[in-house]
């Protein structure tokens, strides 16, 4: 009988690791990917419930209307997370790419290809909520200063990076394109964090994770950190869930293939 | 409801659409994965497999 095999960019032989890899390709197996992120995945799950439970209540319900924005300062408890997760996810995106191109790592690929379609979401919502907020707030829904159009770049380079690796027949010539789209694309991020200390831009300075702290009164600064790490945690969780289904339908391909091939060697 | 809940019930309306779609997305491919997958293993002669 013939036996099934996985091509180089699913098997991880230890002859073809590239030197300083071997941590990084050590969890580069598909299988022991599945059997790990099997185990890890509920408690992702049950910790995102967990922290949503109780943030969502509290930013909705238990903190109080802000001096200023009154009511709609419940809109920050959902759109900050979201700038926060577009940009973080988009730094992992890179990194992602990076071990792609410089070590080859096997699993790198699939989890860029299903990262960018969760991190152009996150984006959308980022950009959705802020132009809620700034209608009541700033009396307009857009305006084209340096951080909202930063972030819409991102957003582009999100949704560009979503298309290009899928534009390709072979999967292997995508992810190469959209690799290198990533790692362009980084350059895009330090300018959306710094945009509001360069630039002079209707959208406020930052004022959770800056030099002298986090300016905003525990009562708002408490639920804001619990619905972020909610959110956090269920976007990894997301992604883990779509990178373990890639794996899986990579694997099924094979396996068809395989299947195919013997039928045809048999007729 | 004042104005400003209106555009809080959006955003955050929108949040959970969003999420909803991406979680059932997510657990369908999950499920449609494993159980073909498995269909396949089964129906798979004996040998070297991997992973």
């Amino acid at each position: 009988m013939p036996a099934v095999t996985l091509p180089p960019s699913l098997s991880s032989s230890p002859a073809t690791v590239p030197r300083g890899a071997g941590v990084l390709h050590r969890f580069a197996n598909p299988g022991r990917f599945l059997r790990l992120s099997g185990r890890v995945q509920p408690w992702l799950w049950a910790l995102s419930a967990l922290l949503l439970g109780v943030g969502v209540p509290w930013a909705l319900l238990l903190s109080p209307p802000d001096w200023q924005q009154g009511e709609t300062v419940r809109i920050m408890y959902i759109h900050v997370p979201m700038a926060w997760l577009a940009m973080s996810g988009y730094v992992t995106l890179a990194l992602a790419s990076a071990a792609a191109l410089i070590w080859r790592h096997p699993l790198a690929d699939l989890f860029a290809r299903e990262l960018s379609p969760v991190g152009a979401a996150v984006t959308a919502l980022c950009l959705a909520t802020g132009s809620l907020w700034g209608r009541p707030m700033w009396g307009t829904w857009w305006v084209w200063d340096a951080r909202l159009t930063s972030v819409l770049v991102l957003f582009f380079l999100w949704v560009g990076h979503a298309a290009l690796v899928r534009a390709f027949d072979e999967d292997e010539r995508g992810a190469r394109a959209g690799a290198i789209l990533a790692l362009v694309g980084a350059v895009n991020v330090p300018v959306v964090k710094f945009s509001v200390d360069f630039f002079n831009t209707l959208h406020q300075p930052a004022s959770v994770a800056r030099l002298g702290g986090p300016s905003l009164h525990v009562d708002i600064l408490y639920p804001l950190l619990v619905c972020a790490a909610g959110f956090t945690a269920l976007f990894a969780a997301l992604v883990l869930g779509r990178t373990r289904a890639a794996v899986m339908e990579k694997r099924i391909r094979q396996l068809q293939l395989a299947q195919a091939r013997r039928q045809e060697s048999a007729a | 409801m004042s104005q400003h809940w209106w555009f809080v019930s959006v955003a955050w309306g929108l949040g959970a659409v969003l999420f909803g779609a991406l979680l059932a997305d997510t657990l369908r491919r999950q499920s449609a994965a494993r159980r073909r997958l498995a269909l396949l293993e089964t129906r798979r002669p004996s040998g070297r497999t991997s992973p």
